[in-house]
């Protein structure tokens, strides 16, 4: 069983217009509601890949209700806190002409000092139950900027495999835990241990810095098709084609579900990244949140371009 | 049907060691009428309800007093909140409660709830909590199980 840790869930609202510009009133042309975090989103991807999870954070007000409900309704398993407040809801709206898509967020509820010590004490009692662990995105206002590192430390102190996605400190103290996998996103992230994302030359620094440190896996992405892979067996740059993008919401989070979904099956290095960044494109395709199904990951895992580099 | 098919897979329990303040507002947040108490590694080991701690709160004397003489005192309960308010989930919850097997038949499940006047229970594949299901699952079950769509007025279709 996978157990995914989202501090900060939220409900995804997404809108689309023709066009968007700042100070107009608009009607949108369609909207999607989906329960969205990183973890929470690699639950949902991991259920449609036919695997089962174990979706943990902190649960907060009618969003709150709104996200678990959505996620049980999907089969899959939840053990959040609930806290007091109420849950993020991220706005994305999408100019369908410009192909352009703006989000506004929120910070979160604020989370006090008990429910943190509740969720360590739900999270000792899934491990012995769990086969991966997977944790990521924003700290909610409250959470001690360490939570990932204490994560990632009780975790590893079980032999679990656990990934980390997230950034800024929380990220930089969760590295010092030494995660199997650390995902980057050059996108949001521009600086890791000092060292500014800026050239492919500063992303293989930073993934061979962190892998000297005992990281196994380092994952940077590099533009909108690629990510840089850093393991065991050297760098590889990996490509995917996009003919008709509609969103990169989920994309970091399908690429940790079918990794992590790789390693379950104990596939090899280059089969691993080829699943992981199918996930990616097919979920970057997708309309609903998440991707349509495995036999389409299959189908497109041979199309992914790998180079060894 | 299988109660496994039916259950909400949420696994929100209260520890052992919980104790009955900290258990209100657990209950409280969670919106819900009890929780299951589980072990360190997630095996139930009873069930906690809110009449489980209201049970702990009045003093005993009352429960053998005719109705008419039943007025509580209310420095009594006062000081037995604050005497036992802190005392472990474990002292006080039905260690015997009612517990489901996630292949046991909704049709036993639903007969097992009404013989023992329960609202819901806990779960578990191998004595592990795995989810917990209450009347109205059951009954939606029930319905999905035996009846044919359009047969009974419930809309089958929204049953899980």
């Amino acid at each position: 069983m996978i157990v995914t840790i989202t501090p900060n869930p939220a409900m995804d609202e997404a809108y689309s217009t023709d066009e968007f510009r700042p100070g107009r009133w608009y009607r949108a042309k369609d909207v999607a509601r989906a329960p969205g975090g990183r973890g929470v989103n690699v639950s949902i991807i991991l259920k449609q890949l036919g695997y089962d999870s174990v979706a943990t954070g902190f649960l907060a007000g009618h969003t709150g209700e709104y996200i678990k409900d959505e996620l049980l309704s999907r089969g899959i398993t939840t053990n959040f806190v609930n806290t007091k407040g109420e849950n993020r809801t991220n706005t994305f709206i999408k100019d369908v002409t410009g192909g352009i898509e703006t989000a506004v967020t929120e910070d979160g509820p604020i989370v006090a000092d008990d429910a943190v010590k509740r969720f360590f004490w739900n999270l000792e009692r899934i491990l012995p139950r769990a086969t991966a662990v997977q944790m990521g995105g924003s700290l909610p206002p409250g959470v001690p900027v360490d939570f990932f590192r204490e994560a990632v430390d009780r975790v590893k102190k079980k032999n679990i495999p656990v990934y980390v996605d997230s950034s800024g400190d929380a990220l930089d103290m969760a590295i010092e835990a030494l995660p199997t996998l650390v995902k980057i996103d050059h996108r949001f992230v521009n600086t890791v241990r000092n060292i500014t994302l800026s050239t492919l030359d500063h992303l293989i620094e930073i993934s061979k810095k962190i892998f000297d440190e005992g990281v196994d896996w380092i994952v940077t992405s590099y533009f909108n098709r690629s990510n840089l892979f850093c393991t065991t067996k050297g760098f590889y740059m990996a490509e995917i084609k996009l003919d008709n993008p509609v969103t990169y919401r989920a994309a970091s989070d399908a690429l940790l579900a079918g990794m992590m979904v790789a390693r379950e099956e104990r596939m090899g290095i280059e089969d691993s990244i080829r699943f992981g960044m199918s996930c990616v494109r097919q979920t970057v395709m997708c309309p609903q949140k998440g991707l349509p199904s495995r036999a389409a990951v299959e189908i497109t895992a041979g199309e992914v371009n790998i180079q060894k580099i | 049907m299988l109660v496994g098919d039916i259950m909400d897979r949420d696994l929100t329990s209260l520890a052992e060691e919980t104790s009955l303040l900290e258990a209100i507002s657990l209950l409280t947040i969670h919106d819900t009428s009890g929780l299951p108490v589980v072990n360190g590694v997630g095996r139930v080991v009873g069930f906690l309800s809110e009449k489980d701690i209201l049970r702990a709160f009045i003093p005993g004397y009352l429960g053998y007093m005719d109705e008419n003489f039943s007025m509580p005192d209310i420095e009594n309960i006062k000081s037995r909140v604050k005497r036992v308010g802190r005392d472990p989930a474990r002292d006080y919850m039905t260690k015997d409660s009612i517990i489901f097997d996630e292949e046991e038949t909704v049709t036993n499940a639903m007969v097992t709830l009404f013989k023992r006047d329960i609202k819901r229970a806990p779960v578990v594949r191998e004595g592990m909590l795995v989810g917990i299901v209450d009347r109205e699952e059951i009954l939606r079950g029930f319905v999905h199980d035996n009846f044919e769509e359009g047969e009974v007025d419930i809309p089958i279709s929204s049953a899980k």
